[in-house]
């Protein structure tokens, strides 16, 4: 296949999607000229319904530009892993089999791609749109703070209102392949490591105002569905522990604004961690342990980060103070009285609201009904 | 009667409101002296050559409207002097044309003023949504019910509301007054408008200045229908859609349908023509129903009238809102020129609304907001045995005399009647 011409390549990870991927797959077909500029790899991680038909009808239809990669499961790192090895384009994206594209976007983002023949900026983020299954509401998420079209160096760049998702990032083909990326195999949550381990490596980053990666959000099976993250403890562990290896380690050789960046989105992600063992978890006990042993673990590895995350996880203070034992932190005075005051404290804001709203709406009670 | 009329909006901008304002004064007897703005900001940038003989079009051309009101002024001052104008029309969008109507007031105390106010300018709902319904416990207070009840809390606004909030509903308050107060002839194209301003106390006593002019319908501008295809029953909506306007119970049926007939669904064909927000695409692909809708780029107004005469069905949408009792006061000119193309109407709004009363009257359909099972029901008979489609129903509703009463020339006639009676001596 001659590929060198193209412009983006588009890695669909695709296990099990035969529901989903005629959609995926047409949004971007739907690029009319532009198609030709755009190398699409469906990897078909070993799927047993019909996700591989699918597939092999796009690339009939447009042997071009889709191209079928048939390999044994090994979870969605290992799909973008093959993407990242087989890729010819300029410019990489992935993308989710139940999730899309905008066509009009894509097609923005290809021109703009092509225009930039000497400077290939490091990173290109977009906007991207989450929408909710049941409702097929979408909710915008922004990029704020930054300029369009224009090359920003990491270190000029304004970091607290950036979040490079995996839905709001294209990374540059080479960047990735010389860095030799490769992510966990068979592990939930791999994408936090595509997400943040290229960051030492990125300089340059490029913003577009367009919303391009239509992200379905609502599915009890997907990854990021609380009870399902309680059940995959076991994964998201292993990938805070790769990702704070690399990035957050005492040893780890980041600074500036990429520290910055780096350290700003860890902060969520042990907010999320530390909150699926101490609040998600309905076996508390067993939620305390995983914690604990994860706490040790990052005052070993990252003394910083470890002592940082005390004032973003308010919890966890207490916890640490009566080494995640359950009963002694819920007999613990202070946390009693921070629960007893959180309970006071929306019981009263309904109550005023409530007493204030039913005097105002008075005999109308008619249109109270509709407020 | 010679009458100099202040509005942002006219043709060929395509813009409901400078579109409305249109047909209401082609098929007027006066002559009138519009001064208008060549803004591209609003509307869809798209142009119509619409022209009358009874219209002189003065545009500006400036995106800031208090460039714009100041060019107003300065060309009644000019015009007045050898045209000597009888009155002078302010429209409602936006409420700064009033700043207008109150200048030439001072300047000709003696001139008469008709100023439109189909869209309110305190309490507009979509000015309340954004600036106290999104804070929850402003929400949980009904502040629009208090403000009906209690109408100088608009001095208590600060307490609950940040100083710039504050400032531009104080300021919509004053200037909504001032019309009250000032004006001669008070014109809305409804009587659930009409209610709507009077319920505040303070503004009952202008109740007799307010007199109903409808929207209307220009039949001349409508081009003949082409055959159209009997392959698939095709269901148009034209115009703007936003996220306080969503389609989501009606893509929710379609998704229903197909789920359940699709080889009913596999008939329809449903098209979003105009200014459409992209939730609408990203709802019509997240329910996989990309090959029932399609959504096309704004057109321009005669284009449009062009699409709603080519449809089987046209669909209304109304905007909605949590804190008003009919869901929606408004009453889209869109509606009205849906009318004008025959075709039957499916409407998605609340059972009260005016949008409702005018479809029901039509012979068109209601959708039951929120009821998603009813409205994939209709969808199906209108695809099965058109029970709900009977288009010679249709054919005799436009015939109906009370079709007719939203014809632009009938609504002028009655304009022109209402300004001799209103504005004489």
């Amino acid at each position: 296949m001659k590929t060198m011409d193209k412009w983006l390549t588009i890695t669909v990870a695709a296990y099990n999607a035969q529901k989903y991927l005629y959609r995926c797959l047409r949004s971007i077909a739907g690029c009319g000229a532009y198609l030709d500029k755009i190398e699409v790899l469906v990897v078909n991680d070993g799927s047993t319904d019909g996700t591989g038909e699918i597939a092999q009808q796009f690339a009939k239809a447009y042997p071009r530009s889709f191209f079928v990669i048939t390999k044994k499961n090994g979870g969605h790192g290992s799909a973008i892993n093959k993407g990242i090895q087989k890729a010819h384009g300029r410019y990489f994206l992935v993308l989710d089999a139940d999730d899309w594209l905008d066509s009009e976007a894509l097609v923005e983002l290809v021109k703009t791609i092509g225009c930039m023949e000497d400077t290939l900026p490091d990173l290109i983020s977009c906007h991207y749109s989450r929408v909710d299954l049941e409702t097929g509401a979408s909710t915008p998420v922004r990029q704020e703070q930054v300029a369009f079209r224009k090359i920003y160096p990491f270190a000029e760049l304004p970091v607290s209102g950036v979040y490079f998702a995996l839905a709001s990032i294209c990374y540059r083909t080479s960047l990735l392949q010389s860095m030799q990326l490769v992510i966990q195999e068979h592990t939930y949550y791999a994408d936090v490591e595509y997400m943040l381990l290229p960051m030492p490596y990125v300089e340059t980053v490029y913003f577009l105002d367009l919303y391009l990666y239509k992200y379905f959000v609502g599915n009890t099976e997907q990854s990021i569905y609380l009870p399902t993250m309680v059940r995959r403890y076991a994964h998201h562990n292993r990938v805070m522990h790769r990702v704070i290896d690399i990035l957050a380690a005492d040893t780890a050789n980041l600074s500036g604004r990429k520290k910055a960046y780096v350290w700003q989105i860890l902060e969520k992600l042990l907010y999320t961690h530390y909150a699926i063992s101490l609040v998600y978890d309905e076996n508390h006990a067993r939620g305390a342990v995983r914690a604990k042993k994860f706490d040790a673990y990052l005052k070993h590895t990252s003394f910083a980060l470890y002592e940082r995350m005390e004032k973003t996880v308010p919890f966890l203070r207490i916890y640490r103070k009566y080494d995640f034992s359950v009963s002694r932190v819920q007999k613990a005075y202070g946390y009693r009285v921070y629960l007893k005051c959180l309970d006071f404290c929306k019981t009263m804001y309904v109550k005023i609201c409530g007493i204030y709203g039913w005097w105002i709406k008075g005999e109308n009670k008619e249109a109270g009904k509709h407020v | 009667m010679r009458i100099f009329t202040a509005s942002w909006f006219f043709p060929p901008a395509t813009s409901a409101e400078g579109l409305v304002t249109y047909k209401l004064l082609k098929h007027s007897a006066y002559t009138y002296d519009v001064c208008c703005s060549r803004s591209k900001l609003w509307g869809y940038a798209k142009e119509s050559d619409l022209k009358a003989e009874n219209i002189h079009v003065y545009p500006v051309d400036t995106d800031q409207i208090n460039v714009w009101v100041k060019a107003c002024i300065r060309l009644f001052r000019k015009l007045d002097r050898t045209c000597h104008y009888d009155c002078v029309m302010t429209r409602s969008m936006p409420p700064e044309s009033i700043l207008v109507g109150l200048a030439v007031k001072k300047i000709r105390p003696g001139i008469r003023w008709i100023a439109s106010m189909a869209d309110p300018v305190f309490r507009n709902p979509y000015e309340l949504e954004a600036y106290i319904y999104e804070d929850v416990l402003l929400k949980k207070m009904h502040v629009n019910q208090f403000f009906i009840r209690h109408p100088k809390a608009i001095r208590n606004l600060p307490v609950f509301l940040p100083a710039n909030k504050y400032k531009l509903l104080r300021n919509l308050y004053k200037l909504e007054q001032a019309a009250l107060r000032h004006a001669d002839l008070l014109v809305l194209p409804s009587e659930k408008q009409k209610d709507y301003l009077m319920e505040m106390k303070q503004n009952r006593r202008y109740k007799n200045k307010c007199q109903v002019v409808p929207h209307s319908f220009d039949s001349s501008l409508y081009p003949k229908r082409k055959e159209r295809s009997k392959e698939r029953v095709c269901i148009t909506y034209v115009g703007y859609l936003d996220r306080k306007r969503m389609p989501t119970e009606f893509l929710q049926a379609l998704a229903h349908l197909k789920k359940i007939h699709p080889s009913a669904a596999k008939k329809l064909l449903v098209q979003f023509v105009g200014n459409i927000d992209s939730a609408v695409k990203d709802a019509a692909n997240a329910f996989f129903l990309d090959d029932i809708v399609k959504i096309q780029e704004p057109v321009s107004y005669l284009e449009s009238l062009k699409w709603m005469k080519q449809a089987d069905y046209l669909l209304h949408i109304d905007a909605w809102f949590s804190f008003l009792k009919e869901g929606s006061i408004f009453c889209a000119s869109k509606l009205i020129d849906y009318l004008g193309s025959q075709n039957q109407v499916l409407a998605l709004t609340d059972q009260s609304s005016e949008a409702a009363r005018i479809v029901t009257e039509s012979g068109g359909v209601l959708l039951e907001r929120g009821n998603v099972l009813q409205i994939s029901e209709t969808l199906k008979e209108l695809v099965d045995d058109g029970s709900a489609a009977n288009q010679s129903m249709a054919e005799e509703a436009a015939k109906n005399k009370r079709l007719l009463k939203y014809s632009s020339a009938q609504t002028a006639r009655y304009f022109d009647r209402l300004l001799k009676e209103r504005l004489k001596g």
